[in-house]
């Protein structure tokens, strides 16, 4: 009962104090406090929903600006030259353009295709075996990789401390003011975040948008589309998020397990997971070791490229009648190509906000 | 003293500055084409289909190749210079955009007429204008953007790049190569400097006065793969970009590639 009685009391106190100060009197000197308002966040019609915990670091736009830095900048990495953008490159849907597998310093090849960052608020999981589940701790696998940046959060945080812009940036941007492993990832998730795709063409036809009025070709693409690869390549993302092997020649160089190098079954040996297919025309070479370098061969590798039945080769890709691959047709395989030249966003691939 | 010796410096340079230009108004400009054809010793270079073999035994053929000249220079007997070292006499040899013949053309305009007994030009870009930033770049980083010959500012543009396919005995198939070198960033953090200057004793001097001429020049792909000191094997390292050890190593090979035809 006391207690009830002196929490009422300190609650009255504190309003009376607030109104004392808004009453002319001078306050304690504060530092001046920085306007960082939230950006403002929409997941585009259709959408999955989003994965993200948004309440936990909402973006706002001292976060995004000092992301957007930290994304560009060498000293994430240990030769101070191999920024996030490095490898995930905005005229290439941030893919690493022609460059089959990643690396980042002279010890050796990566062997795995740099994937496009883009919607990533509305990935389960990242990377193409699911090796994070959280894009807060996504980044510290390519940051602190032996063949691609190499670097140790200690190290980074010790290489902005010395940097006065950085200093005013994190204090800017967020509560605690601190250079922190926590804060550098936070405000790397919020600029990723920020990262929407969903102004390609496809996206005016489906909302009825100017510039959205699809041609006879474009609209048989996508009913073949719809038919032949949309059981994997699903929804709004062209992907339903899933590890799928499709049949991929294993190359003996890599010997890549995929999904299994995380799960540890065999059931999910030679696995990967489904990409998006948006700004695919952009985002060459292709498939998770960067094999092909255009759609064409793609679409080939689903025709006629599965020779063999490989550990866990998914069903959808062995015909009623034993046959491996999907059935397209020469004219098929144009169409899709025309069909998928539609998910390109030129919008989002010029888009200032997330340049260098 | 050394103040002293900078102000005699910056006088003296005024000087000449001041008596260069009294001379521009006498001064006659003349054009001169730089052909680059880019060959495999002694085989023409044939994108994509061609397969060449290097002395580690990798066979190979190329898909994209292009390096980046700038800060050209014509030297002859008596000290008679035309420098056309400014950033608008920065190009990129691109072989995918050769002419018929297979000769990429680099076309400058105002070269002094004069007697020239050798040719001097980069590969790459100054580490001086890689510090002018972003900004003070013109019009060239958008051309290095397009073509795929920059990266981010925290390393800077790619120099010499070169992407193919070879054999791999290693693996029985066909894989992928890319060498990429490039700015290392800031040289005095990286201590890596890939800017190469390449000097070309011309057979005959090269009278150039009131008329076009041109410089006929081979590029050997080859040299790039087997240089005197060091031959790359594509099997122990088929990707080089950022690398302290083998960027410096290629792109060294590189600079012995060029002689006049």
């Amino acid at each position: 009962m006391n207690r009830l009685v002196y929490i009422l009391f300190s609650f009255l106190l504190l309003i009376s104090c607030g109104e004392k100060s808004g009453g002319g009197e001078p306050p304690t000197p504060k530092p001046p406090k920085v306007d960082n308002p939230r950006l403002s966040f929409e997941t585009p019609k259709g959408f999955p929903p989003l994965q993200y915990n948004l309440e936990n670091n909402y973006p706002t736009e001292k976060g995004f600006e000092l992301g957007r830095r930290l994304f560009y900048a060498g000293e994430l990495s240990r030769n101070g030259l191999v920024p996030c953008g490095f490898c995930h490159d905005q005229r290439f849907g941030f893919t690493h353009h022609e460059h089959p597998v990643s690396d980042g310093n002279d010890l050796s090849l990566g062997f795995r295709n740099a994937q496009p960052v883009q919607n990533m608020a509305f990935q389960k999981e990242f990377m193409w075996d699911g090796a994070s589940d959280d894009l807060d701790h996504q980044a510290v696998l390519p940051i602190t990789n032996k063949i691609e940046m190499n670097e140790t959060f200690e190290n980074i945080i010790a290489k902005l401390e010395k940097d006065e812009k950085y200093v005013k940036l994190f204090a800017e941007a967020f509560d605690d003011k601190k250079i922190s492993n926590e804060n550098i990832l936070k405000a790397l998730s919020q600029f990723m975040v920020m990262m929407i795709s969903s102004n390609s063409k496809y996206d005016k036809y489906k909302r009825n948008e100017p510039g959205g009025s699809f041609n006879e070709d474009e609209l048989k693409g996508l009913r073949i589309f719809n038919q032949k690869c949309a059981s994997c390549h699903s929804g709004e993302l062209f992907t339903n998020q899933e590890y799928v092997n499709n049949g991929l020649p294993i190359k003996k160089r890599f010997n890549d397990i995929g999904r299994a190098r995380i799960t540890k079954k065999d059931e999910d040996n030679y696995k990967f997971k489904v990409p998006s297919l948006r700004n695919i025309t952009e985002t060459n070479p292709y498939m998770h070791d960067g094999r092909f370098s255009t759609i064409e061969e793609c679409i080939d590798h689903y025709r006629t490229g599965i020779k063999t039945k490989t550990q866990n080769l998914d069903p959808r890709l062995i015909q009623p009648d034993g046959t491996l691959g999907i059935n397209i047709t020469d004219q098929e395989k144009e169409l899709l190509v025309v069909f998928l030249r539609t998910l390109t966003d030129v919008r989002f691939i010029n888009d200032t906000r997330f340049s260098e | 003293m050394k103040q002293f010796q900078k102000i005699t410096l910056i006088l003296l340079s005024a000087f000449f500055i001041a008596s260069c230009s009294s001379d521009e108004g006498n001064m006659r400009y003349n054009d001169l084409t730089l052909k680059f054809d880019q060959v495999v010793g002694s085989e023409d270079l044939v994108l994509d289909t061609k397969m060449y073999t290097n002395s580690k035994g990798n066979e190979y053929k190329i898909n994209n190749f292009r390096y980046i000249v700038s800060d050209i220079q014509l030297k002859g007997d008596n000290g008679l210079m035309a420098d056309l070292s400014d950033d608008a006499n920065t190009f990129i040899v691109d072989e995918r955009k050769a002419n018929a013949d297979g000769t990429f053309h680099v076309n400058l305009s105002k070269v002094p007429s004069g007697t020239y007994n050798s040719l001097e030009f980069g590969v790459g870009i100054t580490q001086d204008r890689y510090l002018r930033g972003a900004d003070g770049q013109g019009d060239f980083l958008n051309q290095a953007n397009e073509s795929s010959m920059f990266w981010k500012w925290a390393a800077g543009y790619i120099f010499v790049r070169m992407d193919g396919k070879f054999m791999s005995k290693d693996s029985g198939e066909e894989e992928p190569f890319n060498f990429h070198m490039g700015s290392h960033g800031n040289v005095s953090k990286t201590g890596v400097n890939n800017y190469r200057t390449i000097r070309v004793d011309l057979k005959q001097p090269l009278i150039v006065n009131d008329n076009s001429q041109s410089i006929a020049l081979n590029c050997d792909l080859g040299k790039l793969f087997d240089g005197l000191q060091y031959q790359h094997d594509l099997e122990e390292k088929n990707s080089v970009m950022i690398s302290a050890k083998y960027s410096p190593l290629l792109t060294n090979n590189f600079s012995s590639c060029f002689s006049e035809k």
